[in-house]
Order: structure tokens, then C-alpha cells, then sequence
């Protein structure tokens, strides 16, 4: 009996202990901590958007950020990707498969070739950067981050970019409404619709004051990105004009106000931009001197890809990339009368050249070097066949950029100043667009064209047609790839399908467009997959 | 009430019978080798007085005659009946019987009697457990039980192991099982950072995270296969769920001591050119017919490959008695790798005890262990891009240079022959890099049972895992590569876990007559905290990596960045099980899960299953020849949560690590909004038959299950513009594994002198993903010289996972160069890096004192891409002037030297193999009375002696993690860390 009291008196309130045990346990409501992280979503629902969480930390992504396979400008000095897209599958370059070496899964052959498909590596890598690019500048664009004007003039010109370029690869943009669930679907907007918006973008950004009307002296960085030559100024702003209305019937199949391209031009001179006209030709891609007046901006960016891709492995490069052969027999012959100046090599340094390199190849200390079978190192001038079986001295080569190590070895963090727009893109822009009709220049369009040439020393042209640009666009800018590269520039003159070139012929009309990535269209039914693909 | 009344009234009769005999009362505790007994029955023998013993073990007997015998039973083990003669207390340790079908199963939140069970559950005992050098409690059970594969994904020491219970159910999750220890759920992750190495060396994947245990301190490990059995464990549950159980006390005052030496050695190593042989085939490929031989003679593998010494010692001191029992362990481990600079040193320390107050209402219980890892892991990675790790330098390193060279024109740098960053020098690699890891896990569990009467009982468990990591690395400025030369890095990564745990749950179990009922309805709280570290400095002056380790100061530059994570769960669980007329058997479960990782319109899952058995054997109509024959049928839902990662589901930024004297981190968005996102939920049918015939001489269980996963995680491509090219999303589709599991035990002699037995399992899965109508998703990455982007495998629907999709090789044309059919394009080839067959035979042999045991396990039908052979045994590859593997020798001459090494099935490879995995002989010696020992033992044991396979690298039993899109890879070959054979020497005393 005692025992029963004993249990009553105690089980019950131990029981209720249990429980109240049990209950208290029971206390958390699952939501998430932002211990690491800022909650971005809006007031209206997970779902909506609140504005980013700092508008000078967003701007600064959109010049640096690696996400999404690099949506950051400053990636663009990747030699995949855009850079790939642009040079690789035109006229100037191409990336031949040696042995063990750059086979890649076919992604360079296929793109030179142009026997892409959907599937593409790289055809993805930038339809994701270019639109990831874009919804940041939208997000931060939009009133609820609060950009200042500054980051606003900034993020337009960067907007119109992404805009652009997106509309050169694939016709196409899907636009995401920042506050519609993520489940929800982008629409579609046309090329015309995109272009417009970018048309805007610009012009807004060019009148409202915003940027900075800094010339060729501006520092190449440090202090305010936004004053620098590696932030967007007001040049900047005006050279994307000028592209984007070059390229207009290209990209929306009317055609663009080539006065108005003929006055950026114009605009950027007055801001001091000019050819330079320095000794050495290739201190234009030497910017740690940053003595000459022609960098319009330049990208902090590694340039090593535009160097060490093209050179053999006993130069310490990776000897894949090569100039076509055709392209540099446009120079004609090695005589400096007549031919221009990127023709010839330029200063020495630890054996290595600038400009074409071809020719038997010496090490830092003048002695001939071999290939890794022991042929001597000899880029001939002979034109390629394969770009499946190749051994290491197929190609000759292209540097621009001048190696800068003392000691021979690879430079290291060094080379980080990526030549973006420069003046003579933008003065061949002049003389094209005047060429078409445009008015407003000082210069005819054959001064302009002479006074590079003269720069080169090559004899000055008696005369100038529409059809000689492309020739002479591929001497100055070969190997270059700014803003569409060459292929934009093939595609100006309808030579981009229907050209033929080194282990390339003539392609059906649809691939004047990459495909939409087959994921994109996977995940998107409201993306129609371009024509032919 | 009525049977209390009814018992005493047999009670009285009882004691009227008796007459004379002075009653009194009984009691004490009833346990086995490995602790006690709950719900043994103790009966006065030939009366119906008897009680069942509680969750302890602990039984109080009344009226019991001081003459009366006291009969002690419970399935599964040997009855044993014992003379009270006048004692009050009478511990009773009971013999488990030869049968396996009557042991007792740990089945999460209690334990269950496999006679009665519904669901697919398999218990391994310490008795079983493989030996040898052991680091992961997983490799303790390899091939011991069906339907379960596990494989150390390579042979380094603590090594992570993959355990595949049941299949493959999920594309991207951890495919991993739940572990439990002492009945505390474990995170998944990662206890330390993994091994990074700048310098183009890629990175390896961190250590098993379960490599803290202390095998000797395990007493069982039970593997709970199926969703009637895993069910209780909800969104956790769909890879099965492995609980281990550690030792306790069990008897007075027993001191034990093992120890074990082991010799290890990579017995085989794919076989270079020499140097002679390297000249020749150069000679032949050179345009000239001359090449210019640098005079040296290096054996790479003499420099990285050695012989290993492994030692490791326990202690453990144990006592037991009427209030409880405690166990205290300390062991230590000093394991060297076959491959320099790899090291694995463990402390660990257990301290479990159990105590009961108040009658034995009241028990308290500890389980405690502590482990200290201090390990040293060489440059060998999981991604080495073209210019390689250390085994690919080795493979590649010309033998006709030697490794030492300070004549800088001679391509000398730092004292090392490195004439440019495409050449590596494994000597360099080992010497002018350091990478070691120091982790220190605590998990402690405080428990507190409370018995309200002998039928209910309340039990809260109270957990706690904290484990902190630092890894240290340092790459000198005298290694060239395109990152350290004349800059020098080093790296301090941090990584803490918190993970705490409240449980409570309420049991009440009762018998009605030959009928039990078994409920169990609990709580559980738990919270990962997860935090992470990281600190790397550049350009350092000095080269004395130990310095640039530990002052890291001396770098010029930094980045750094930190990290925190905090998930969520909190489930409510029921579970009634009853057994009818000691034949039929129900069980049914329900679990509701909430988790911090679900997004906020599937904020709680509910997942459950049921089940019966019915013991034929029973039935009197049924074959007398069968001692045992249980049909049982289960079906149930249970969920994966492992692959979603905490908060992908709202939309949040994030700075990323800069680099350091560049770039400054920037920010970015890590995840957005998708209120939809849960689990992955895997739908499971098993039905099953365990049989004993003859005796049980034979026993064993037939089993069919079909697993179907739904709502699988994928990363997909998001619907572009986001801010993010991936997002998760719950897949429509299934991923269906089916197939059938066959267990047989057999004693095949069994007589005083001589016992042989013989377990065989083998297991067949088949797996499929249909009805998914996503985007097809390229996997399997390949790396190597020219191999930038290349893939291997693809994820598509109506195939396996990890499917092959290779070019399809027919051979070499006349001019040396590959023939492909259909135009060079990738596809399907129907193989997959999946496993058809597991299989597993172990025998063993008792003579006299002598025991001897043989254990093969193998895997069947799976293919392996030998990225190895394609990477580093091509002709181009010689014809830049690298070593290759002998196997090129035939083509020099023959293929032409730029040929490229396309991805295809010319480096496809079947993966079947059989591997004599464990032989051990032991001797025990004979005790006399006298002898402070109470046992002694001494064994030999060899570990991996040899493997039939057809497969042409160093071990078919690899899988290189080649993560692309972020779906896994299986079965692919890429410079692993090659398997050791191992022969151990050991001792076991208990005193």
C-alpha cells in the first residue's frame, strides 16, 4: 500500500515532467539563420526581391565576380568563352589539338569547324554569364537597392554589354521580372526589344554626367575604380555606342545611325584618346608603363591567356592557340614597305617576341630551342590542314602582350592588365562607318586607314572601299576579340557563314547564330531554340 | 489488474504446494557478452512464476523458495537455469545461441528480437568484424552482410568510404547511410577541411568523417535495410541506417590489452618504362632516330612508394555490477601510408557507464569518446589537372634524369630537376609541399531512463558532437608551378561542427500472454552548426614550409573568409509493434520531420512504413525440416535530406574569398527563392524469408526489395537570367533500385575438435532512372593533358546512374590514328560504374585452440573508366617526352605520336573483381586457474593478399570523386592512392 502511495505521489508529477520535457523540447520553428549571409528577398514573400544588400558591393561584382562562370567583365580575359566564341570560330585563330595536348573534348575543333551543337561548353559558360551579368545589373539598377548615380551610369553601360552581347550570340534575351517567383519563367525578349533597351541604357548613361570624362591619363587602377582605366568612363560608354550602332543591322536587321557612330568617335578624341604613336608599337599592351594615349579601358584581368596559350612549352607556354596562316600572309610579304607593322616582331625579350612568331625559336640565353622531340622549334609559314593531328611547331603564333618577367620564368600574378577598347578599334570604327554613309569626321575614311598604316609603316592605300575593312580590321585587331571580335566583324561583311578559311568551309546561313544551350531550352519552354539548331 | 490477481492466486496455489519452502525475493540482472538483456524471461522452474527482465536487464523476482531453481531464458540465446540456494541477487550472463535468427537487433530508439522483426535488419558483432588494419568502423562489416557494398573509395589511410546500402537512390545527395552511434544521429559532414594544394595540384576530399571511432571499442554494428526498419529515422532514412553500439561493462573487473603490428606495402604498381626501355621507345618516336639521354636513372616509385609499420594498442578496463556497469578504453593507432608523407595518428578515449537508482527506476547512462587525428596527407588529389599530382610526376618523371639537379640551366630550380611547370618532380612534390590536418571530436551522450511501471518507461537522451579541424598547408617558392614559383603559399582551413541533440521518448511494452505489445512515441531535437575558416598567404620569403605554416605572418598577402551554417530538425516519432501468438508480427511507424532545410511550403515531411511477418515454422502443418521460416513483407516512405544543404531556398548574398594581393572577395548570391524545395522521398517494398533448417545448421534469409526514388535533388541549370547558373530543385522522375539479397550461414563440421562454417552473401541490384524528362547532364570529368572538359559519364533518362557515354574506339587506322564509330560521337555504351553483383565468403575454421578465417568479398558487372590509362599511358604523352606505363611500349611504332587520347571506350575497363580481403589465424591459449590471465590470444592476420581481376590498373575496388555539374561520378580511375597489402601480428589479453 505504502509502495502504491509512493508511485502515485510521484509518477504523476514525474509524468508530468516527461512531458513538459517533451513540450519544451519542442521549441524551434525551423526557420534559417543568415548568420553568413544577407537576406535579399523582399517584404512581399520569399519570392520578391528587396533590393540588393550593398549597391557599391553589387557594382563591384559586376567588374569582378567569378560566379556563374564569370559574369564579372574582368573575366572576360578568359580564353574560353567569349574569347572563344568570337576568335576561335572566325578567321583569325585557331586552337589545334597536339597529341596530348588540347583535344579538349573537341570544344576548340568543333568551334572552329563550326559543327557545334547546343551542347556546347562554352555556348552555355556565356549564355549563363552574360544573362547572370545582366539580372545583377537589373537587380541593382532597380530603385529598391538604391544605386547612386554614379553605379547607375556604371551598371547601364554594363547592362547594355551584357544586353548586346547576348543579342550578337543568340537573337535573343530572356528577361526575369525581379519580383516573380523563381519558379515562374523569364519571357523572351526579340533582338529589337533587347537592343532598344540597350539603346536606353546608354544613352541615359551618356547624358546624364555620371562618368567619368577621364582621358588616357586617368590611373590604370588604385583609388576610385569609377576614375580609372579599368572602370567604365564616359569614353567607355561612348565606344559601346558606337559598336552597337555599327553593328546594328547585324543585330536587329536595321540598320544603325553611322553619323552617330562617327560623332562617339569623335566624343572619345575630344576626351584626349588618341593612335599612339610611341616607339614600340606594343607598349599598348605594356600598360604598367601606361604612357600611351590609346587605352580607352582596360580590364583587370590575367593577359598570361593571350600569351602563354599561344607559345610552346619550352617557351614556357601551352602551345594550342595559333594565328591562321592566311591571316598573317594579309601582311603581305616580310618586306617593312609594304607591310604593317604587327607584321614584324617586335622587342626581344628572354627570347621571346611580340607580334607574329614564327621562325626557329631561341631560349632567354639566344640558344635554338627544340620541340619535346627534339625538332628544332620552327613555326613555319605554311598554311594548316588539321586541327585534329598536329604535332608541337604547327602555327605560327601571335603575342601582343610583351612578356615582362626578368628571369624568364612564368611572371606570376603580374600580368594583370587586360588592353579592352582602344583608340584604333574605335578610329576603324570611324573610318568604317563613314565608308557606309556616316558624315561628321575630320578625316575621310582612307586618312584614317593611312595614318594607322603609317603608324605600321606600310605605304600609305590610294584608295579605300567598304570591302577592304575586313582585311585591314583583321591586320590591326587580330587575336583581340573586344566586344564580338572578329566574328562580329566577319558577320558585318556576311563573310562569317560563307567564308572559308584554314580547316573551315562554307557553313550553313543558321550558324551566323550560336544555339540557345539545350539546358536553357530545357529549363525554359518560353525560349525557342534558334533556327536550324 | 486481472493478471496480477490471477498470478498471485497461481502463487498462492503454488505456495500451498510447496508447503514448507521459505519464500523470498530475487532479483539482479540478466545480460549477454555485450551488456543486458531486456525482456529476458525468468521463471521459477517448473512454476508459472516468472517476470521479464526491464530495459536494463534487471528483474526482481518474488516469492521465490530458497530451495527453487531459477530458470533464465531469451531468445536467441542458450537457457540457463541456475539454484537460487538461499541468494538474494543472482546475475546471470546467458550464451547467445548458435542461431543468428534469434539474435537481438539494435533498431533505433530500442532494440528488437530478430525473430519477431518485420524489416530487413542485419547485425554484425564484434566477433565477426574483419581484422587487421582498420581505420573506419564501415570497414568493419565489409562484405559481411548482403545488398551492402562498402568500399574505401582509395587505399589511404581514413580514406573516405562509400557504403551503398541497397543500391544507388539518389543522383547528388550523400548516398551514404544515417549513422548512429549510441543511439545519437550523426551529421553527414565532414569533420575536417579537405586536402587543397595549390600549385595546380588539385584537391583530395577530407578524411572519413567516421574515422574518430575506435573500432575495439564497437561491440555490434546493425544496418537497418529496409523502410520498415528505417522508417523510425524519417527524412534521414532512405539510404538505410547504420547504428553502432559501443561496449560496455558487462562483467567484474576485466582488464583487457591488444595489440596489433602491421607491415604494409603496394604489392601492385603499375609498371613504368625503365629507363632503358624509356630511351628505346624515345629513340624510335624521334624524326632523327637519335635522342639525347640525360644520363640519369630515377625509379620514381623508390622515391614515394615504402614499406609501412602500423602499430596499435588498447586498453580497457570494465567492471559490472546489481547498479550498473562502466567501461573505460583508451587506444592509440600510429598508421603509416604506403606513400611518403602520409601519415594517420589516433588517440581515442571512452568512457561509457550506466547506473540505476531507485530500484532500478531510475537509470543513468554515458556514453563519452574522445579522439584526437593528427594526420599528414601527400599531394596525391582527386582532380590533378595536366600537369599533375604526385603519382602522375611519378608516372610521367623521365627515368633517364635524375631528381636532384642544382644547375639552373640544366632546368635545376630549387635543387630539384624541374625544367618547367608542365614537368613535375615527385620528389620536389613531396618535399617542397606539406599538408597535415589535426581533429579533435568529442561525442558525449547523457541519457536518463525512467521506469513508471514494469511496462512504461520514459527515456531522455542528451547529445553532443563538437569535432574542430585545422589543415595546414604549404607549397614553397621553390615549386614551380604557375601559382608558387618565387611566391610560396600557404593555406589554414578551419572547420567546426557543433551538432546537438535532444531525444525523449516514451516506451511501454507488454505481454498478454503468448502476445507482446511494443510503442514507442518520442521527440527529437537536433542542431548542426557548422563552421568553417580559411587563410591563405602568398608570397612568402621564406621556403621552410613548417614556418610558412605556422607564422604564416611572413606572407606578404592574404585572403580570407569564414562561414557559417546552422540546420535544424526536429522530428515527433511513433512506432507500435505486436506480436501475435509468438507467429504473426505488425509493425507500423511514423515519423514527421521538420527541417531548417526545407523551404517554407514543405517545412515538415511525414514518412513511415508497416509491416508483418508470419513464422511458419510455427504452424504445425508446416515442414519439421525447418526449424525457422519467417515470410515477412514491409512497405514504406522515408526521405533523403542529405543533398540539400542548408537554406538553398531563399533568396541571399554572400562575399566570396578574394585572392590574395589581387582581387577583393565579391558578392554574390548563393541561393534563391523556392518555397517548394524537400526532401527526396524513397518509396520501399521488401519481402524477405529467413529460414533455419537441420538444427539451424543452416540458416539464412531471401530477400526482394524495389526502391523508387521520386522528387530527387537535382542541381539544374536555372532558367537564365538568375543570379545563379544552378539552382535545387525536387526532380519529377524515378530512380528505381530493385533487386535480391541471399544470406546463408552454414556449420558445415562442427564436433569437439574441429568447427568449420561457412557465410556466404551475394546480392543483385539493378538501377535505373526512368520517367525523367530533364535535361540530360554530362558527368564523370576527365582531367589530363589535352582533357580539359572532357566527360565520361551522363546522367539521361531510361539509364543507370553513372553511365558510361564514350565514343565508341574500334582501333587504329593504318596511319596510327583512331577509328571511332558513329562520326566520333559520345553515347551510351551500356556499362555503368555500378556494381550488378556484391558478393561475400567468409569461412571459418576452429581446431582445438586454433582458428582460422578466410574472407573474399568481390563486386561484379561494374565498368571502370581508367582516366589513368588515358591520361598518362598515351603515345602522345611519350612523344612530349613524359614516362608512360609499359602497357604503351606495343605502340610506339605502331599508333602516331600526336594521335590524340579521345575520351572513348578504349580506356573503358570491366571492374570485376574477387579479393581475398582478410585471413586470420589465431591460437588461444589455454588458461589454467592460476594464470593471471583470463584469456589470451594471439593472431596473424594478412589484409588484402591478392585480387582476380581483369583490370588493368592498381586496384579495381576505386572511384575517384570527378564531380561535374555537380552530379557525382562512380568508377572512374584517376591517380587513386593505391591499396596496400597488409600482414598484422597482434595480441589479446584480458586479465
Amino acid at each position: 500500500m505504502k509502495k502504491q502511495i509512493f508511485k502515485r505521489k510521484t509518477i504523476v508529477p514525474i509524468a508530468i515532467a516527461c512531458i513538459a520535457l517533451l513540450a519544451g523540447q519542442s521549441c524551434t520553428d525551423l526557420e534559417p539563420t543568415f548568420s553568413d549571409s544577407v537576406d535579399t528577398s523582399g517584404d512581399s514573400g520569399s519570392a520578391s526581391f528587396g533590393g540588393v544588400a550593398s549597391s557599391s558591393a553589387s557594382l563591384e561584382s559586376l567588374y569582378t565576380s567569378g560566379a556563374s562562370n564569370g559574369l564579372g567583365i574582368y573575366n572576360l580575359t578568359s580564353q574560353a568563352d567569349d574569347y572563344a566564341l568570337s576568335e576561335v570560330a572566325a578567321d583569325n585563330i585557331a586552337v589545334l589539338t597536339r597529341g596530348a595536348d588540347w583535344s579538349d573534348n573537341g570544344v576548340w575543333r568543333v568551334l572552329h569547324a563550326h559543327t557545334w551543337d547546343p551542347n556546347h561548353q562554352y555556348v552555355l559558360q556565356v549564355w549563363n554569364k552574360h544573362n547572370a551579368g545582366l539580372l545583377l545589373a537589373n537587380q541593382l539598377l532597380d530603385s529598391r537597392s538604391s544605386p547612386s548615380a554614379a553605379e547607375t551610369a556604371q551598371a547601364q553601360v554594363i547592362k547594355a554589354f551584357h544586353l548586346y552581347t547576348l543579342v550578337d550570340y543568340f537573337g535573343k534575351v530572356p528577361f526575369r521580372d525581379l519580383d516573380a517567383d523563381s519558379s515562374e519563367l523569364p519571357t523572351v525578349l526579340s533582338a529589337q526589344e533587347a537592343i532598344a533597351l540597350a539603346e536606353t541604357e546608354l544613352n541615359a548613361a551618356i547624358a546624364s554626367g555620371n562618368l567619368s570624362a577621364h582621358g588616357p591619363e586617368a590611373p590604370l587602377s588604385g583609388g576610385d575604380r569609377a576614375t580609372s582605366l579599368i572602370g567604365v568612363g564616359q569614353a567607355a560608354a561612348l565606344f559601346m555606342r558606337a559598336r552597337l550602332n555599327l553593328n546594328l543591322e547585324v543585330l536587329t536587321g536595321t540598320a544603325g545611325d553611322m553619323n552617330q557612330v562617327i560623332a562617339d568617335v569623335n566624343a572619345i578624341e575630344d576626351l584626349g584618346f588618341e593612335l599612339d604613336t610611341s616607339d614600340d608599337y606594343f607598349d599598348i599592351w605594356n600598360l604598367a608603363e601606361n604612357e600611351n594615349q590609346e587605352v580607352i579601358m582596360a580590364l583587370n584581368g590575367d593577359t598570361r591567356t593571350r600569351l602563354y596559350n599561344q607559345v610552346h612549352p619550352n617557351q614556357g607556354g601551352w602551345n594550342g592557340f595559333v594565328t591562321l596562316t592566311e591571316t598573317f600572309r594579309l601582311h603581305g610579304t616580310n618586306d617593312p614597305a609594304d607591310d604593317a607593322r604587327i607584321g614584324l616582331s617586335g622587342e626581344n625579350v628572354d627570347g621571346l617576341s611580340t607580334g607574329y612568331i614564327r621562325g626557329q625559336q631561341v631560349g632567354p640565353d639566344g640558344v635554338d630551342l627544340t620541340d619535346r622531340q627534339d625538332n628544332a622549334l620552327v613555326y613555319e609559314d605554311e598554311l594548316l590542314t588539321s586541327l585534329e593531328v598536329n604535332n608541337e611547331r604547327n602555327g605560327m603564333r601571335i603575342v601582343k602582350y610583351p612578356v615582362r618577367s626578368a628571369d624568364g620564368g612564368l611572371p606570376g600574378d603580374g600580368f594583370r592588365d587586360y588592353v579592352w577598347m582602344r583608340f584604333t578599334d574605335a578610329a576603324l570604327m570611324r573610318a568604317e562607318a563613314g565608308l557606309r554613309g556616316g558624315s561628321g569626321a575630320l578625316l575621310t575614311p582612307l586618312e584614317e586607314v593611312n595614318l594607322i598604316r603609317a603608324r605600321a609603316n606600310a605605304s600609305a592605300l590610294g584608295s579605300l572601299s567598304l570591302d577592304d575593312m575586313p582585311d585591314i580590321l583583321a591586320r590591326e585587331l587580330n587575336a583581340e576579340g573586344v566586344i564580338g571580335g572578329r566574328r562580329i566583324a566577319q558577320r558585318r561583311f556576311g563573310l562569317f557563314t560563307t567564308g572559308t578559311w584554314e580547316m573551315k568551309v562554307v557553313t550553313e546561313d543558321f550558324r551566323d547564330l550560336y544555339p540557345i544551350p539545350g539546358s536553357a531550352v530545357a529549363t525554359n519552354p518560353n525560349l525557342l531554340q534558334n533556327e536550324g539548331y | 489488474m486481472k493478471i496480477t490477481l490471477l498470478k498471485s492466486f497461481l502463487l498462492l496455489g503454488a505456495f500451498m504446494c510447496l508447503g514448507i519452502a521459505k519464500a523470498q525475493t530475487v532479483s539482479g540482472t540478466v545480460s549477454d557478452a555485450t551488456g543486458p538483456l531486456p525482456g529476458a524471461s525468468v521463471v521459477v522452474k517448473g512454476t508459472t512464476n516468472g517476470t521479464q527482465t526491464d530495459f536494463d536487464g534487471n528483474y526482481t523476482l518474488n516469492d521465490v523458495g530458497a530451495d527453487a531453481v531459477l530458470t533464465f531464458s531469451y531468445i536467441g540465446f542458450s537457457s540457463q537455469e541456475i539454484a537460487v540456494n538461499g541468494q538474494t541477487t543472482l546475475d546471470v550472463v546467458l550464451q547467445e545461441d548458435a542461431s543468428e535468427l534469434d539474435e537481438v537487433v539494435v533498431v533505433g530508439y530500442g532494440t528488437q528480437s530478430k525473430r519477431t522483426a518485420v524489416g530487413a535488419v542485419e547485425s554484425v558483432k564484434a566477433e565477426e568484424f574483419n581484422k587487421g588494419v582498420i581505420v573506419n568502423p564501415q570497414q568493419l562489416i565489409q562484405g559481411k552482410t548482403a545488398g551492402v557494398q562498402i568500399s574505401a573509395t582509395n587505399g589511404e589511410p581514413g580514406a573516405a568510404v562509400n557504403v551503398r546500402i541497397r543500391g544507388t537512390a539518389s543522383v547528388r545527395s550523400n548516398n551514404n547511410p544515417l549513422y548512429v552511434i549510441d543511439g545519437i544521429p550523426l551529421s553527414g559532414a565532414n569533420t575536417s577541411p579537405s586536402n587543397n594544394v595549390s600549385g595546380d595540384i588539385g584537391t583530395t576530399a577530407a578524411l572519413d568523417p567516421l574515422s574518430f571511432l575506435n573500432p575495439f571499442d564497437i561491440a555490434s554494428i546493425d544496418i537497418l535495410k529496409d523502410a520498415s526498419a528505417a522508417a523510425i529515422y524519417g527524412s534521414r532514412g532512405a539510404n538505410g541506417v547504420v547504428l553502432i553500439t559501443t561496449k560496455r561493462g558487462s562483467r567484474e573487473g576485466v582488464l583487457e590489452f591488444s595489440s596489433t603490428v602491421s607491415l604494409g606495402w603496394i604489392q601492385n604498381r603499375i609498371e613504368l618504362l625503365d629507363r632503358q626501355q624509356f630511351i628505346q621507345a624515345q629513340t624510335t618516336l624521334s624524326v632523327d632516330g637519335t635522342f639525347d639521354d640525360a644520363g640519369g636513372n630515377t625509379d620514381a616509385y623508390d622515391v614515394i612508394f615504402r614499406n609501412s609499420i602500423t602499430t596499435n594498442y588498447n586498453v580497457a578496463y570494465s567492471d559490472a555490477n546489481e547498479d550498473g556497469d562502466y567501461r573505460l578504453s583508451i587506444g592509440y593507432q600510429d598508421q603509416q601510408g604506403e606513400v611518403e608523407n602520409s601519415e594517420f595518428e589516433r588517440l581515442t578515449a571512452r568512457f561509457n557507464a550506466t547506473r540505476r537508482y531507485f530500484d532500478d527506476k531510475l537509470t543513468l547512462e554515458t556514453r563519452a569518446n574522445i579522439s584526437n587525428i593528427e594526420n599528414q596527407r601527400p599531394p596525391i588529389t582527386d582532380n590533378p589537372n595536366a600537369r599533375g599530382d604526385l603519382l602522375s610526376a611519378s608516372y610521367g618523371f623521365t627515368p633517364d634524369r635524375d631528381l636532384l639537379e642544382s644547375d639552373t640551366s640544366a632546368g635545376g630550380f630549387g635543387g630539384y630537376y624541374q625544367p618547367s611547370a608542365e614537368r613535375r618532380n615527385p620528389l620536389a612534390l613531396l618535399d617542397l609541399t606539406r599538408s597535415t590536418f589535426s581533429t579533435l571530436r568529442v561525442l558525449v551522450g547523457f541519457g536518463a531512463t525512467y521506469k513508471f511501471t514494469d511496462n512504461l518507461s520514459f527515456k531522455t537522451n542528451i547529445g553532443l558532437d563538437k569535432s574542430t579541424s585545422t589543415g595546414k598547408s604549404a607549397q614553397s617558392r621553390s615549386f614551380l608551378s604557375e601559382s608558387t614559383t618565387n611566391i610560396g603559399r600557404a593555406q589554414l582551413n578551419g572547420v567546426k561542427l557543433t551538432n546537438t541533440t535532444w531525444e525523449s521518448y516514451f516506451s511501454y511494452n507488454k505481454g498478454f500472454g503468448d502476445d507482446i505489445l511494443d510503442l514507442t512515441l518520442g521527440h527529437s531535437f537536433q542542431e548542426f552548426n557548422t563552421e568553417t575558416t580559411s587563410l591563405e598567404g602568398i608570397n612568402f620569403e621564406t621556403t621552410d614550409l613548417f614556418l610558412m605554416m605556422n607564422n604564416i605572418a611572413r606572407a606578404d598577402d592574404f585572403a580570407a573568409n569564414s562561414s557559417n551554417q546552422i540546420d535544424e530538425l526536429q522530428s515527433f516519432f511513433f512506432r507500435g509493434n505486436y506480436s501475435l501468438d509468438g507467429k504473426f508480427n505488425f509493425s507500423g511507424t511514423v515519423r514527421i520531420d521538420g527541417s531548417s532545410r526545407f523551404g517554407g511550403n514543405n517545412k515538415y515531411g511525414t514518412f513511415g512504413a508497416f509491416g508483418a511477418s508470419w513464422d511458419l515454422s510455427q504452424e504445425n502443418w508446416f515442414p519439421d525440416v525447418f526449424d525457422r521460416f519467417k515470410l515477412r513483407a514491409a512497405w514504406g516512405v522515408v526521405g533523403n535530406q542529405e543533398g540539400l544543404g542548408t537554406n538553398q531556398f531563399t533568396r541571399r548574398e554572400q562575399v566570396s574569398i578574394g585572392t590574395p594581393g589581387g582581387d577583393p572577395g565579391s558578392t554574390g548570391t548563393v541561393s534563391f527563392a523556392n518555397d517548394d524545395l524537400k526532401w527526396e522521398e524513397n518509396e520501399q517494398f521488401n519481402v524477405g524469408v529467413d529460414f533455419g533448417l537441420l538444427g539451424n545448421k543452416i540458416t539464412g534469409s531471401l530477400e526482394y526489395y524495389k526502391r523508387t526514388t521520386t522528387d530527387f535533388l537535382l542541381q539544374l541549370q536555372t532558367a537564365q537570367p538568375a543570379d545563379q547558373p544552378f539552382r535545387f530543385e525536387n526532380i519529377d522522375g524515378e530512380i528505381v533500385n530493385q533487386g535480391v539479397e541471399l544470406s546463408l550461414s552454414a556449420t558445415a563440421i562442427e564436433n569437439e575438435d574441429f568447427y568449420w562454417d561457412i557465410n556466404f552473401n551475394v546480392g543483385y541490384n539493378d538501377n535505373i532512372l526512368q520517367n525523367y524528362a530533364g535535361p540530360d547532364i554530362q558527368a564523370g570529368a576527365i582531367n589530363g593533358p589535352g582533357l580539359t572538359g572532357a566527360f565520361a559519364q551522363q546522367l539521361s533518362n531510361d539509364q543507370p546512374l553513372f553511365s558510361f557515354y564514350l565514343r565508341d574506339w574500334q582501333g587504329l587506322d593504318a596511319d596510327g590514328n583512331n577509328i571511332f564509330g558513329d562520326n566520333a560521337v559520345q553515347q551510351f555504351v551500356g556499362a555503368s560504374g555500378l556494381p550488378d553483383v556484391t558478393l561475400g565468403i567468409t569461412q571459418n575454421f576452429k581446431y582445438k585452440n586454433w582458428d582460422l578465417s578466410i574472407f573474399f568479398n568481390g563486386l561484379f558487372g561494374q565498368e571502370i573508366y581508367s582516366n589513368d590509362r588515358n591520361a598518362f599511358a598515351s603515345i602522345g604523352n611519350l612523344s612530349q617526352g613524359r614516362n608512360v606505363f609499359a602497357s604503351v611500349l606495343p605502340l610506339v611504332g605502331v599508333e602516331n605520336p600526336f594521335n590524340p587520347a579521345e575520351v572513348s571506350t578504349r580506356f573503358l575497363e570491366d571492374g570485376s573483381f574477387l579479393r581475398l580481403q582478410n585471413v586470420t589465424l589465431g591460437h588461444n591459449f589455454e588458461i589454467s586457474e592460476n594464470s593471471i590471465f583470463n584469456n589470451l590470444r594471439v593472431f596473424m592476420n594478412a589484409q588484402n593478399l591478392f585480387v582476380i581481376t581483369d583490370y588493368s590498373g592498381q586496384d579495381p575496388e576505386v572511384s575517384t570523386p570527378r564531380l561535374l555539374n555537380n552530379v557525382p561520378s562512380l568508377g572512374i580511375d584517376l591517380t587513386a592512392y593505391p591499396r596496400p597489402t597488409t600482414i598484422s601480428l597482434g595480441i589479446n589479453a584480458s586479465f
